[in-house]
């Protein structure tokens, strides 16, 4: 398919469809063997239990139609030394058995003309002469023609021996990746204008570096621009309110760390890639969260590259990943898979990382420093300023890192209205492993800080937890630290309510003071408001009805264990009555039709800009964004959504119409929003119920709606465009619409009024968040220091549970994933850290089975306000509350309040002692 | 190399016998249900069963196995209990990403064939050593015990 060119080349981006398609039924042995659609459950649950051909890295060369038969393997060499000058490498090193057929170094990529795409800047291979940048930095990517000369140079690697370093240098000085202060002064009443605010005044930077390249947040006089100056002096008397010796006000000053960490998804990083020479195709397989910017990506890689180095066409592939949480986001990974082909041309190559190479290469969490200050009214107990310093470790690459300190710094006040609020935040390089996405990311760090600072707060007014955060939790309506209210329902009080009156709560003293011998008992409460969206997201979507029923639908949402295909095939279903036959996900090639064009950048482009590129009735802010979990029910399935209504209202309602014999002139005919489905028919009341079946094929008979696609763009709002159908005006929260008419093909139906979100919405930070509050109940020995979860509770509001089975999934694993973030997870920087290259899963703990209270995990999803609330993104929000909540049970449990993580066992026992 | 038995069938191998077995399953016999996590028996995505037994074939080599039966998840669902683990994760819908999901469906049918009816402790014995990133533990436990007693 032609779905956009970049650099002059075609790019296609599409599923697995044959290779998949054949292994899925091949496999298909269970209830409902033989059958495609399970009557109940994950769309893809029989091939996951069975073993099929899913993922990136079961497929080879010879299970792809046209590929060459044999497969070579390449590996990608990294430094373990960020200090010292890169100056090349020793093939003999590897001996006769193990010699590369192709060596690819930076000298390569610079004659070659490859250029390294603006997310991934810097070198994409250390050049000899220079000290890396980071640990883990590619260095040469080596080509072998056979699995066993791979596997025999693989090991060799990691002795650490074959790259070759000169001088010590200490580390590459590189500036700040980006730093920006968020500073709000709320007006005298909650009403009231506030008196300053990201949203009203734009979001502001430090001009002024010190010498260490650090910011100089002081309100310096400038040479040209007075924003900063004006926002830096509101923050710095907030401070001074802070620092203030007032009785009536408790402060507190305190300091967090939290740790880096890793995705460690459980399927390594993995593609496959061929380049044709002759046509002049390069083939790709990938498994990512973002298949159409790794196409772009690539193609911008090799856009400028000398004959025989760029390819005429794209064609990538997606699979379904082994777990991403966000890890899978914006990688470089997917270039060096691309250059592994073209180096190799005529050849099907399979770059893999192994654990260790995993965590030396793969993005990691942000680890933070922060200083946080709070001010409260002893007598109200309401908070009154808020002030944070925020320091992020970028590691070697920017990558996520600037949308990261944004995202921690405006979800620093959690789910409190606080009147005074002022937070810096500077993401900086360092030579450590590249952090980027990961589930939660910024807020899970600043919101920990946040809850056990706020749990000390409580403790010192002293007030009840709960019902501290009660007199300070954000009503609707109320502002967010940027100055908007969230456009969603917040549903604090509900949360907080529910918390109050849990037996772990109310039956706390009680437990404690049943501790056995030897142990200690404590409680811990937390709450969290989690942001999902990026302020640019985009939906795209097809449904289509055959004539005896069936439904297929296709999305761009990738699956990544968050049941996207389920979500589509239910919230189509609220439509269209049936649960499809077939979904199909990471799908960008079906949409043709749409004929979607783009330009700009939808985080930067100006109002004006935007309003003259909207005369296009193809243009869109952007056209396919990332997955991600925590967005997947919300923005995944909105195109889809659409779509069903579409179907329902213009080919399958018009055909019941007919079946019933209601003429257009009834008033019944214009009761569509009255006509509802159970199961698969369609009932109205006073009127036969009709099976999907007879509707579907009366619709096809009569030539009605049968297929629609659509593109959907939310900027904290989605598009919202007006269609022609039928002679109808068609409002829908979509900016682009293609339909089908009985079994005719689709045709692109040009909007006749489109209204994108204002392009001033980027300074909104978030609109769109998730609550959540959990407790637990801790045991821990005091010989030992081992801690065990005798209890937990999870309250959790997310609108319209699309598919319940999945949302519950979400949150068992939120938990267990916090558990291991609080408890158990951590890696050092730099050279003992991952980067060193011989990190694995001996080393690197996460959360098993026995971590957690199986039996005595408590989830509660708030049924949504109204049958019509959208659904919310809760992928992440589950996880957060439960890292502070295990810090504030361990406070209770210990009298320690411990101020970074992970919190060991030799800790507590220590603590303890 | 030789010859091995995998859910019934006979392949003659030609990796060396020190390749791991894990290897021969995924890259020589294309089973690849079968998946590498961390090449150093730690995480349980590679189980597979000898003569019933659960064991990681990252680090079992081919030359070890001889011609005890080998069953990997492509074919356990041939045996009875192992269709029943199957129907329960199913059932429960125990999968996220699914990438562990054999491994641990491995490690389960090998749990239930010695013991039809473990307790919790036996659960957690049996399955220590099988990472979920996803987090599916609770449903995994349940799935055993439905499973158990369907």
């Amino acid at each position: 398919m032609k779905l956009a060119a970049v650099s002059g080349i075609t790019l296609g981006v599409s599923r697995l469809a044959l290779a998949e398609t054949s292994a899925f039924l091949a496999h298909e042995t269970l209830p409902g063997r033989g059958v495609f659609k399970p009557t109940v459950g994950r769309v893809d649950g029989v091939a996951k239990v069975t073993g099929a051909k899913l993922y990136a890295s079961d497929f080879r060369a010879s299970d792809l139609p046209g590929w060459p038969a044999n497969t070579s393997h390449a590996l990608l060499v990294r430094v373990a030394d960020a200090t010292h000058v890169y100056a090349g490498f020793d093939l003999t090193r590897l001996g006769k058995n193990a010699q590369p057929s192709v060596v690819v170094t930076a000298e390569d990529l610079a004659r070659i003309g490859a250029r390294a795409p603006e997310f991934y800047a810097g070198d994409l291979f250390c050049p000899v002469g220079k000290t890396p940048s980071y640990l883990g930095q590619p260095a040469a990517l080596l080509i072998f023609e056979t699995f066993d000369a791979f596997d025999r140079a693989r090991l060799v690697f990691r002795d650490g021996d074959f790259l070759k370093f000169g001088a010590e240098t200490g580390p590459v000085a590189v500036p700040n990746y980006g730093a920006f202060r968020f500073t709000r002064v709320a007006g005298a009443t909650p009403d009231a204008p506030d008196i300053y605010s990201p949203l009203q005044e734009g979001w502001i930077s430090p001009g002024l570096l010190e010498s260490s390249g650090r910011p100089i947040w002081k309100p310096l006089p400038v040479a040209k621009g007075g924003e900063y100056v004006k926002g830096a002096t509101y923050g710095e008397a907030i401070r001074a309110q802070l620092a203030g010796d007032n009785p009536a006000v408790l402060t507190l000053d305190r300091q967090f760390e939290t740790q880096s960490v890793d995705p460690m998804f459980l399927e390594p990083e993995c593609g496959l890639a061929w380049y044709d020479p002759d046509a002049a195709n390069l083939e790709i397989v990938l498994g990512v969260q973002s298949p159409f910017e790794a196409t772009e990506a690539i193609a911008f890689l090799l856009g400028e590259a000398q004959a025989g180095f760029k390819p005429q066409n794209i064609d990538a592939q997606f699979a379904y990943i082994g777990g991403g949480f966000g890890g899978r986001d914006h990688t470089p990974f997917p270039l060096y898979v691309a250059l592994a082909a073209m180096f190799y041309p005529g050849h099907a190559v399979r770059l893999a990382h192994d654990r260790p190479q995993q965590f030396q290469g793969g993005v990691k969490r942000h680890a933070f420093k922060m200083r946080s200050q709070i001010g409260v009214d002893r007598a109200s107990g309401k908070i009154t300023a808020f002030a944070a310093d925020h320091v992020l470790d970028g590691g070697g690459q920017m990558n996520y890192s600037i949308s990261v300190a944004v995202v921690a710094a405006t979800g620093a006040i959690g789910v409190y209205d606080i009147p005074k609020v002022d937070v810096t935040t500077v993401a900086v390089h360092s030579r450590g492993v590249t952090a980027g996405s990961m589930r939660g990311y910024g807020t899970l760090q600043t919101m920990t800080a946040l809850e056990v600072l706020v749990d000390e707060a409580a403790a010192a007014l002293p007030l009840d937890p709960i019902e501290f955060r009660r007199r300070n939790a954000l009503r609707p309506g109320g502002r967010t630290m940027t100055g908007n209210p969230y456009s969603v329902s917040v549903r604090t009080k509900e949360i907080l309510d529910k918390l109050d009156k849990h037996p772990i709560w109310q039956k706390r003293a009680d437990e404690k003071a049943r501790a056995k011998p030897g142990f200690v008992i404590g409680v811990g409460v937390a709450c969290a408001a989690k942001d999902y969206g990026t302020g640019a997201d985009c939906s795209l979507g097809s449904v289509e009805i055959d004539a005896e029923g069936r439904i297929s639908i296709h999305g761009d949402a990738v699956e990544m264990g968050n049941g996207i295909g389920t979500a589509l095939a239910n919230r189509a279903a609220l439509s269209i009555g049936g649960i499809a036959d077939e979904v199909t996900v990471a799908q960008v090639d079906v949409f043709d039709a749409l004929e979607l064009m783009t330009s700009g950048d939808a985080y930067t482009i100006t109002q004006a800009a935007q309003d003259e590129a909207a005369k296009n009735p193809r243009w869109v802010p952007a056209i396919s964004s990332a997955t991600s979990a925590s967005i997947g029910a919300h923005v995944g399935t909105q195109a889809v959504a659409e779509a069903a209504r579409i179907i329902f209202r213009f080919g399958l309602w018009p055909a019941a119409l007919s079946l019933w014999g209601i003429a257009s002139t009834d008033p019944r005919s214009k009761q569509a929003d009255e006509a509802y489905w159970q199961g698969e028919t369609l009932i109205m009341t006073g009127l036969s119920p009709l099976p999907l079946s007879a509707i579907a094929a009366k619709a096809h008979a009569q030539k009605g709606v049968t297929g629609a696609m659509a593109h959907a763009f939310s900027r904290w709002a989605w598009s919202q465009g007006v269609f022609n159908i039928a002679g109808e005006d068609w409002p829908a929260d979509i900016d682009a619409l293609a339909v089908r008419h009985g079994g005719d093909r689709f045709v692109r139906l040009d909007r006749k009024a489109v209204a994108f979100p204002p392009t001033d919405y980027n300074r909104i930070g978030t609109a769109f968040s998730s609550l959540c509050g959990t407790l637990v109940r801790v045991e821990i020995e005091r010989a030992t220091g081992a801690l065990r979860i005798a209890k937990a509770y999870s309250v959790l509001e997310c609108g319209k549970v699309l598919v319940p089975e999945v949302v519950l999934g979400q949150a068992q694993g939120g938990f267990a994933m916090g558990v291991g973030y609080a408890l158990l997870e951590t890696l050092p920087p730099f050279e003992d850290g991952p980067g060193n290259g011989q990190w694995n899963l001996g080393q690197y703990l996460v959360a098993r089975g026995s971590d957690l209270p199986l039996h005595d995990l408590e989830i509660e999803i708030l049924s949504p306000l109204a049958s019509n609330e959208p659904p919310k993104g809760m992928a992440e929000v589950v996880m957060i509350p439960v890292v502070p909540a295990l810090l504030n049970a361990i406070f209770d449990a210990t009298g320690r309040r411990f101020q970074s993580l992970p919190v060991t066992p030799e800790m507590l026992k220590r603590a303890l002692a | 190399m030789g010859t091995i038995s995998v859910n019934g069938e006979t392949y003659e191998v030609v990796a060396a016998s020190d390749t791991p077995l894990l290897w021969v399953l995924r890259d020589e016999l294309g089973l690849t249900g079968t998946k590498f996590g961390c090449g150093i028996a730690q995480c349980g995505v590679c189980t597979v069963h000898v003569d019933g037994v659960a064991v990681r074939s990252c680090q079992m080599l081919v030359g070890m196995v001889g011609q005890r039966a080998i069953t990997t998840i492509e074919g356990v669902g041939d045996t009875p209990v192992g269709a029943r683990v199957q129907k329960a994760w199913l059932d429960l819908e125990v999968v996220q990403c699914g990438y562990c999901q054999p491994g641990q469906i491995m490690a389960a049918t090998a749990l239930l064939a010695a013991n039809p009816d473990p307790d919790d402790g036996a659960i957690d014995a049996a399955m220590a050593g099988n990472l979920c990133r996803c987090g599916t533990y609770v449903r995994i436990r349940e799935g055993i015990k439905h499973a158990a007693r369907p």
